[in-house]
């Protein structure tokens, strides 16, 4: 017996030692040496992961750990909110230890399984925001154009399941009433909760269940912390980049081969933001001549928000170097300054106030070279390079006052704007012509200058009533406005070849006064409603020109011009909708009295025609779950434009010359037939829109073309012309959750026939074009993200009797790769790699741009460092069709850079 | 056929056993104004709240919930409380506004989580939990036509006695680490994260070096599981004391279970048409003592 017991109490003695209690006693000392309390300490075995023991604090900071464990080293973590977590490695024996730790807020990484991505509540569709937002994402359209079935554009317009959005609200409320760039740029993805595309959206209260659209909008749903609260974020870079030398200010012209781009580079920021229930406030200042076109957040994307059109006519333009295709960051030389304040104030429910005023000044500068090859006939063609250096100064003020309420019983709207513009362009090129084929001829070189000064100003002024009466609603509508532009075009061309020096000034003052009032009746019947209408249009264009220093072809040809020229249209609108059980039909035979009054004061000729014009339209959709399908067809007539009833000669630019009165107006006939099938759900995150086209053109009269040297003589000839153009497009989008996967592709094919009049001989034509591409982007680790895309596009054009070896295939491509390396929650390193292709170029068919940047997080401070175009690349040549003519345009680029930027959170 | 036999009854003990477990199934929802829905007052401030799934069908589907509830982290107060009822109370405040509706207002307006249980009540939805130091008070708001038993009472927190073990599963993408107690009649397992400083977890959990994303007892009849980590300034607020005078924790656990077992005897109805009460729905409740 007792030789049992003695193996036992060894047994015992030997566990007792091995699993001894270890108690560690201590106290967490903040960085004054007060104790810390509320926080938790934990023990863990070096090298193990699984705590074994832990202790709060008490109100002292003292805590007394107590484990058991057979480890020689143990590891001891303190840990809270307010504190940074300390973790140190120690003996395991019983001790005392204190622990120091730094006061510091923690935050949690945000994260999401709670929904879908993207859930359907009607005809809403909500896109989480935290289910699509990477590490990298600062603004919500980084966010955005993750999005499946949202597609953000260059410009900044976005379109869902291939259809531009009619409205875009923040809380609902359309601050920016269209220049959403603002909000898309500027707003954090980390206050937006919920991207919410609403479909079908009809934005007039009183119209709700009476009249259905299928427009779509977009609203950001802000988080609660970012409503109600003034967000101010300031940025400022500064850089340098390889050549282009030092300077501020503008720099003379040169030879057009000069680097894009000077030192210092610079740019600055400042947003200030407010989202409240009663007022919406953001006004910002943005510069930079660093290649950043801030002036694309200005743009409006919402067309005919009812205002009166106010074109004042104007056929001139300087010729400038082209621009590359490319992003605008390589190519753009800029000196920009961007001043907006937007604000909306709720008076009540129902009603607001918004102001909008943009301020936008800009100099730009361009270097490159044109090369045109043009059609002249099947054995012989113009060719023509002109190397350019330009120099365009813009200063452009728009307001925008509007006032709106919105109520179910009710809508009143007034829109009263102001746009005014002191813009010129100054250019100087080196051009040198010459025909090829059976007979070559050298025209030699010219120098040319040309100086183009193009102020504008317009003025207008849009009501809108909505009333409902019952089932009967009453529609009124007034817009009226006044356009002007004093401009005047100056060349100098300067040749080698004795006698063909010459100068020109071309002078033109156009105005244009329009009105349109419009009132629409509708009447509901069950699944029917009648939609019946009467407009009135007026457009008066006030048009004067004098042309110095050019020879017309014909003896006593004009170039003078002195006209009114006026429209008048009374329209009877009438609609018919059928909507039942997700089906859609609609005809429309809008019938149109429309007169045009010409006033010639140079011809001492009055004119007045008038015409009824009717301009039939059928639609057939239906929609039943996630499909939708339309066919739709539609004719419409069109009589006379200013660009067609000049008979002085005006200048298009130095090297076009062009009249175009005949004496029948213009006509042109267009059909148009297609057909669209949809499909989209939210559940499988898939987007898909297939869409067929045709439409065939006809018109009573053509442009013919005349070249002497390199200069063409174009005349409005009275004869028919026709031109057909067929359209097959598809474009796609699916995410998956499964790595945080989305997918995109596109493909399409064009083909199209029409006619071109060159020295009186007619050629008819055909223009095929493919393109197709796909992209996507992946996150295979959590630290690791990849976005890649992908587009091919083939062109080729050639006389249908003609010989096909003429025709130029055109093809071009473009890949673009960018790996996104999450090296911790602070920082983001991005690699980009990018091709550009085309198939003409003597040289340089491939074009690579590689560009890195490095961010680096922190609470209320961004920093980022990028180095763009690491292969120096110092031109871009890019070749496009238009009709039979080829043109190939090499522009300078912005040469290696590097740019330091630090971004604040003011408030 | 005896196997057929016996497995049918597995079944049937099975399938019993979760139709027993339903919580928020019996007692209606109770009116907005004695639970004092718009005189909340703020009591903190939290930066960082954690949203859980009670119950889940489909963890990526709100629909498939019973409740969405949500841990508020402030400086002095934790409080775990029911989403979904809180955004229906701001729809109706909003509402209010809209309309000028000086009335009494919807019981529900647009209450997320599974259709068939939006006008059932439950403590788990309808009591607010508010933990300040090591004291834990529970404002309980009873169903419909008991609410004047609405009361609060206050417990020493954490009383859970956790056992830590060595298994791990990642859970939002945190490493969590699993942990067990018995507490008041039932097995729990808790699984929580070292890396989120903070030591509560939904309903009365707690007290674990790390913040709990899952728990459930071991017959799965009660489960949450987290569903979200977001930052932002949520103000917490808790209902008026008036309108939940103190109480023992045992009177309210009492009422309770007796509204959970058998709603419509507890409160005493009668169909003046003569109907018959509606069938008692067995219930087996989350705390046994």
């Amino acid at each position: 017996m007792k030789k049992i017991f003695i193996p036992l109490g060894l047994f015992v003695i030997v566990c007792g030692r091995l699993q001894a209690q270890t108690v560690i006693t201590g106290t967490v000392f903040d960085t004054r040496g007060k104790g810390v309390a509320d926080v938790y300490v934990t023990v863990s075995a070096k090298g193990g992961g699984s705590i074994l023991g832990y202790a709060d604090t008490n109100g002292k900071g003292a805590y007394r750990l107590e484990f058991k464990i057979q480890s020689d080293s143990i590891v001891v973590t303190v840990s809270g909110l307010s504190i940074s977590r300390q973790t140190k490695a120690v003996a395991n024996r019983t001790q005392r230890l204190d622990l120091h730790v730094k006061e510091q807020d923690i935050k949690l990484k945000e994260v999401s399984v709670r929904a879908q991505k993207i859930i359907q509540q009607g005809d809403t569709l909500n896109y989480y925001v935290a289910s699509y937002k990477q590490q990298g994402d600062r603004v919500i359209s980084d966010v955005l154009k993750r999005m499946p079935g949202i597609e953000v554009s260059e410009n900044g317009g976005i379109k869902f399941n291939g259809k531009s959005i009619r409205k875009f609200y923040v809380e609902d409320m359309d601050l920016l009433q269209g220049r959403y760039g603002l909000a898309t740029n500027n707003i954090n993805a980390q206050d937006v909760a919920t991207v919410q595309v609403l479909q079908n959206h009809q934005p007039v209260k009183a119209l709700q269940g009476r009249s259905l659209t299928d427009d779509v909008a977009i609203n950001l749903k802000l988080k609660n912390s970012a409503k109600g609260t003034l967000a101010i974020n300031t940025m400022l870079s500064a850089g340098g980049q390889v050549s282009g030398g030092w300077g501020i200010g503008s720099r003379p012209l040169s030879d057009g081969t000069a680097a894009i781009g000077c030192n210092p580079l610079w740019a600055s920021e400042l947003v200030g933001m407010y989202f409240a229930k009663q007022r919406q406030n953001m006004t910002l200042y943005k510069g930079n001549n660093t290649g950043d076109d801030v002036s694309k957040e200005l743009t409006s994307h919402y067309s005919g928000i009812n205002s009166v059109g106010l074109y004042p006519f104007c056929p001139m333009d300087a010729i400038m170097p082209s621009g590359s295709g490319l992003p605008q960051k390589r190519y753009l030389d800029n000196h920009s300054h961007i001043l907006t304040t937007n604000h909306l104030e709720k008076v009540d429910k129902d009603t607001e106030m918004t102001l909008n005023v943009v301020y936008h000044h800009d100099r730009i500068r361009r270097e490159g070279t044109s090369e045109s090859d043009y059609f002249l006939s099947d054995s012989q063609r113009l060719l023509s390079r002109e190397t350019l250096t330009s120099l365009t100064s813009l200063n452009n003020l728009s307001t925008n006052l509007r006032y709106c309420r919105n109520a179910v019983n009710g809508f009143t709207a007034n829109v009263l704007k102001f746009d005014g513009g002191w813009n010129s362009d100054d250019v100087s090129s080196q051009l040198s012509s010459g025909l090829t084929g059976l007979t070559p001829v050298n025209y030699g070189d010219n120098h040319v200058s040309q100086l183009f000064h193009r102020p504008s100003l317009s003025v207008s002024n849009t009501l809108n009533i909505i009333r409902n009466f019952g089932k009967h609603t009453l529609d009124l509508h007034f817009s009226a406005g006044y356009a002007q532009r004093p401009n005047t075009l100056t060349v100098n061309v300067d040749s080698l070849q004795q006698g063909t020096s010459a100068r020109y000034n071309q002078d033109l003052t156009s105005q244009n006064i329009a009105a349109n009032a419009h009132t629409n009746y509708s009447f509901h019947l069950g699944a029917f409603s009648l939609h019946y209408g009467v407009v009135a249009n007026a457009s008066l264009h006030g048009i004067k020109t004098e042309l110095d220093g050019f020879v017309p072809p014909t003896e006593g040809a004009s170039l003078q011009n002195d006209l009114w020229y006026n429209t008048y249209e009374v329209v009877l609108s009438q609609y018919y909708k059928y909507e039942q059980s997700g089906w859609k039909l609609s005809l429309g035979c809008p019938l149109n009295l429309y007169t045009q009054t010409l006033d010639d004061r140079i011809r001492c000729d009055k004119q007045t025609y008038t015409h009824l014009l009717v301009s039939p339209s059928a639609s057939v959709s239906y929609e039943r779950f996630d499909w939708s399908g339309s066919i739709n067809a539609s004719y419409y007539k069109n009589v006379g434009d200013p660009g067609g009833i000049y008979s002085g000669y005006v200048m298009n630019n130095y090297r076009s010359f062009q009249r175009s009165y005949v004496e029948q107006l213009s006509e042109t006939d267009r059909m148009n037939v297609g057909a669209t099938l949809a499909y989209r759900s939210a559940i499988n995150a898939t987007f898909f829109r297939v869409n067929a086209n045709y439409s065939h053109t006809r018109d009573n009269q053509i442009y013919g073309y005349e070249y002497r040297g390199a200069t063409s003589v174009i005349q409005a000839i009275d004869r028919k012309t026709s031109s057909d153009s067929y359209n097959f497009g598809f474009d796609g989008s699916k995410g998956f959750d499964w790595l945080q996967t989305t997918i995109r592709a596109f493909a399409g094919y064009g083909y199209s026939q029409s006619e071109r009049l060159i020295s009186k001989e007619l050629y008819p034509f055909h223009l095929r074009t493919v393109s197709i591409g796909a992209g996507g982007t992946i996150t295979p680790l959590p630290w690791f993200n990849i976005v890649l895309s992908s587009g091919y596009a083939w062109n080729v054009s050639a006389t249908d009797d003609g010989r096909q070896d003429m025709a130029q295939t055109v093809r071009t491509a473009t890949q673009r790769l960018s790996l996104n390396v999450y090296v911790t929650r602070q920082i983001t390193l991005t690699a980009s790699a990018e091709d550009n292709y085309n198939n003409l170029t003597a040289k340089n068919r491939h074009v690579w741009f590689g560009d890195l940047s490095a961010k680096y997080k922190l609470k209320r401070v961004d920093l980022e460092l990028q180095a763009n175009n690491l292969f120096n690349q110092k031109q871009y040549t890019r070749v496009n069709y238009s009709g039979l003519d080829i043109y190939t345009h090499t522009s300078q680029l912005r040469p290696m850079n590097i740019i330091g930027t630090i971004r604040f959170k003011l408030l | 056929m005896k196997k057929r036999f016996c497995i049918f009854n597995i079944l049937i003990v099975v399938c019993g056993g979760l139709l027993l477990a339903q919580p928020k199934q019996n007692g209606r929802v109770p009116t907005r104004e004695k639970r004092g829905y718009n005189q909340r007052i703020v009591i903190d401030t939290a930066r960082v709240r954690v949203l859980y799934a009670l119950n889940a069908k489909d963890i990526k589907d709100e629909n498939t919930y019973i409740d969405l509830g949500k841990l508020e982290i402030g400086k002095r107060v934790y409080k775990y409380s029911s989403e979904f009822l809180y955004l229906s109370d701001q729809k109706v405040i909003q509402w209010k506004k809209e309309t000028g509706h000086k009335g009494y207002v919807p019981k529900t307006l647009g209450m997320g989580g599974q259709k068939e249980h939006k006008e059932h009540w439950s403590e788990l939805v309808f009591s607010d939990y508010f933990i300040r130091g090591n004291k834990l008070t529970e404002q309980a708001c009873m169903p419909l036509w008991a609410d004047q038993n609405n009361g609060q009472y206050t417990e020493a927190w954490p009383l859970m006695k956790w056992i830590l073990t060595d298994d791990f599963q990642t859970i939002l993408g945190h490493k969590c680490q699993k942990a067990t107690c018995r507490f008041r009649g039932r097995d729990f397992v808790a699984w929580f994260a070292a890396d989120l400083p903070v030591k509560g977890g939904p309903w009365k959990f707690g007290g674990l070096p790390g913040c709990i994303l899952k728990v459930y007892d071991k017959d799965r009849l009660y489960v949450w599981e987290a569903v979200a980590i977001e930052n932002g300034i949520y103000p917490i607020s808790q209902y008026p004391d008036k309108l939940y005078p103190k109480t023992s924790r045992n009177r309210i656990y009492k009422l309770q279970k007796r509204y959970n077992e058998d709603f419509w005897e507890a409160v005493g109805w009668m169909s003046i048409e003569g109907r018959r009460t509606p069938k008692k729905v067995l219930f087996e409740p989350l705390e046994l003592e």
